[in-house]
């Protein structure tokens, strides 16, 4: 006999996971299918987890969660091959709980999570892939799995199975198959390192932690940027490449990352650290356009599956959209399930929820600004005029100085015409 | 570092059916080539019989699958349990 839940749960990521314990806590049979043999052993994260989402749905996690360092500094860096140019904004309003972003493992943060709908009474089946749906009179009524007899039956299915999305493809609400341009492909290292330097390094104490993102020139007009974040005894460090930028540059995206780890100021806050792990993933990088249909009959997609990663220009959000669409999804299954109804008419509401929360809103706010961070000058003359512009006001030698503004008209008149950097100020200004 | 040192430090659990297979006979007319090096784990190679693709030590991020223009790839998730295990991801 094929065995029956309420609702099936593919991916025991953040989003899988804040979906099964949502549901699981109102009561309903769930199963959370996992193709790893541990939740999280799949996943990657290259940001901070903006984690108040989490403040309804776990009382306490902020010292409950396996969370890594508690963020109170977070820097903007525009490098050239000899420089850093450094935007960094620390406050005390950071230093206590309940904290704004945390670094986590998703080994470790995704498996606690996982804990948390396990013990809410979800049923949780790792070394499990799922490889397709089941379909009866236009609903989706359950998945496959590989296993002998791998059939398992559920009134709703959420899609919860991370970037690569196939299976809202294979439901019939992604209609085409995401396309390089639309994701990022980030590459990771984590470097082990003494508490007590990083600790110095950074100047942290104790839990604290810091977030930098960069941009520059090693990115050698690639579409992208990296990033550098304090674990306890580790650090994080990496890149985001636009794949479709990648391609049109034909370049490794090993090689900007040597070049990255090589810059000579980015080299002090890592040296010494031992490779502990190399990892990869993509990541949605476009927003809103990306977005698939979220609902069909007994079928809902959450998390990156949905294409919800948002970024203003300086934080660069997935984690958090995860959990709130899971949550939504989950809160959207239960009222389902209540009213006997699961068609795609019912679970519309889902779609609601996501436009009335931050998601929506904030998909809807940052749509163009990826274009805006498209625009090569900031990888190359924008570092580059910083760079001067900085070196001309901190450098003293025997030669006269010039007033600000002429200066900059000079450093800036070599690099770019004030014309396109006008244009470039509106764009910024328009979409972020 | 180069790519095969770093995959040292990285876990896999190698299945002997490889989840993702190559049609090298499209390769052979393939211009682009962009597995050559979207692939962060450089599993894609050039030898002199043409591409090569070993399929232990993918990291499993489907940059290849949608790169690929030719259709040369078939790509699957490996079997529930198999590929790669990050201990920190």
């Amino acid at each position: 006999m094929v065995k029956h839940f309420d609702v099936i749960v593919v991916g025991a990521g953040l989003a899988g996971s804040a979906a099964a314990l949502t549901m699981s806590r109102s009561g309903l049979n769930v199963c959370l299918i996992e193709r790893a043999t541990s939740p999280g052993e799949k996943n990657v994260t290259g940001g901070v987890l903006y984690g108040r989402v989490l403040d309804d749905l776990i009382t306490d996690w902020q010292n409950k969660a396996p969370v890594e360092r508690w963020i109170v500094k977070n820097g903007i860096g525009m490098i050239t091959s000899k420089s850093l140019t450094l935007f960094q904004f620390e406050t005390e309003d950071f230093y206590n709980p309940p904290y704004n972003s945390c670094t986590i493992n998703r080994a470790n943060f995704d498996l606690w999570l996982a804990q948390q709908a396990e013990e809410a009474g979800a049923t949780l089946v790792t070394n499990t892939l799922v490889e397709d749906l089941i379909f009866k009179d236009g609903y989706v009524k359950g998945v496959k799995t590989q296993r002998p007899d791998g059939e398992l039956e559920a009134d709703i299915v959420i899609c919860a199975d991370g970037v690569n999305s196939l299976l809202a493809q294979k439901a019939g609400l992604r209609k085409k198959d995401i396309s390089p341009h639309e994701v990022g492909i980030g590459i990771k290292e984590v470097l082990l390192l003494p508490i007590e330097k990083i600790n110095e390094r950074f100047g942290l104490e104790e839990n604290q932690g810091s977030a930098y993102e960069f941009i520059g020139t090693f990115l050698n007009c690639v579409h992208g940027g990296a990033f550098l974040y304090t674990n306890k005894k580790t650090l994080s460090l990496g890149i985001v490449v636009n794949l479709g930028s990648l391609q049109k540059a034909a370049v490794q995206p090993s090689m900007l990352l040597e070049e990255f780890k090589g810059q000579p100021q980015i080299q002090k806050f890592i040296e010494g650290g031992t490779l502990v792990e190399y990892s990869a993933h993509m990541v949605p990088e476009i927003g809103l356009e990306m977005v698939p249909k979220l609902y069909g009959n007994g079928v809902m997609v959450a998390g990156d599956a949905a294409g919800f990663v948002v970024t203003n220009g300086f934080t660069f959000e997935g984690m958090n959209y995860a959990l709130a669409s899971g949550k939504a999804a989950g809160h959207t299954a239960v009222l389902a399930m209540k009213n006997g109804d699961v068609s795609a008419k019912a679970l519309a509401a889902y779609q609601d929820k996501i436009n009335e929360s931050f998601i929506g809103k904030n998909l809807e706010t940052y749509r163009k600004v990826y274009h805006v961070l498209g625009n090569p000058r900031l990888r190359q003359e924008y570092p580059q005029i910083i760079e001067e512009i900085a070196k001309e006001l901190f450098l003293f030698d025997d030669k006269p100085r010039i007033k600000l503004a002429k200066m900059v008209r000079s450093v800036v008149g070599n690099k770019v015409s004030m014309w396109q950097v006008i244009r470039d100020g509106i764009d910024m200004w328009r979409y972020m | 570092m180069d790519i095969l040192e770093k995959l040292m430090r990285v876990y896999f659990i190698s299945d002997e059916r490889p989840h993702i297979t190559v049609n090298k006979s499209i390769c052979q007319s393939c211009s682009s080539k962009e597995c050559l090096y979207v692939c962060p784990a450089q599993r894609y190679t050039m030898e002199a019989e043409g591409i090569q693709f070993v399929a232990d030590g993918c990291l499993e991020c489907g940059a290849c699958r949608i790169s690929c223009k030719s259709g040369a790839i078939t790509w699957n998730y490996p079997r529930g349990g198999f590929g790669v295990r990050f201990r920190l991801g």
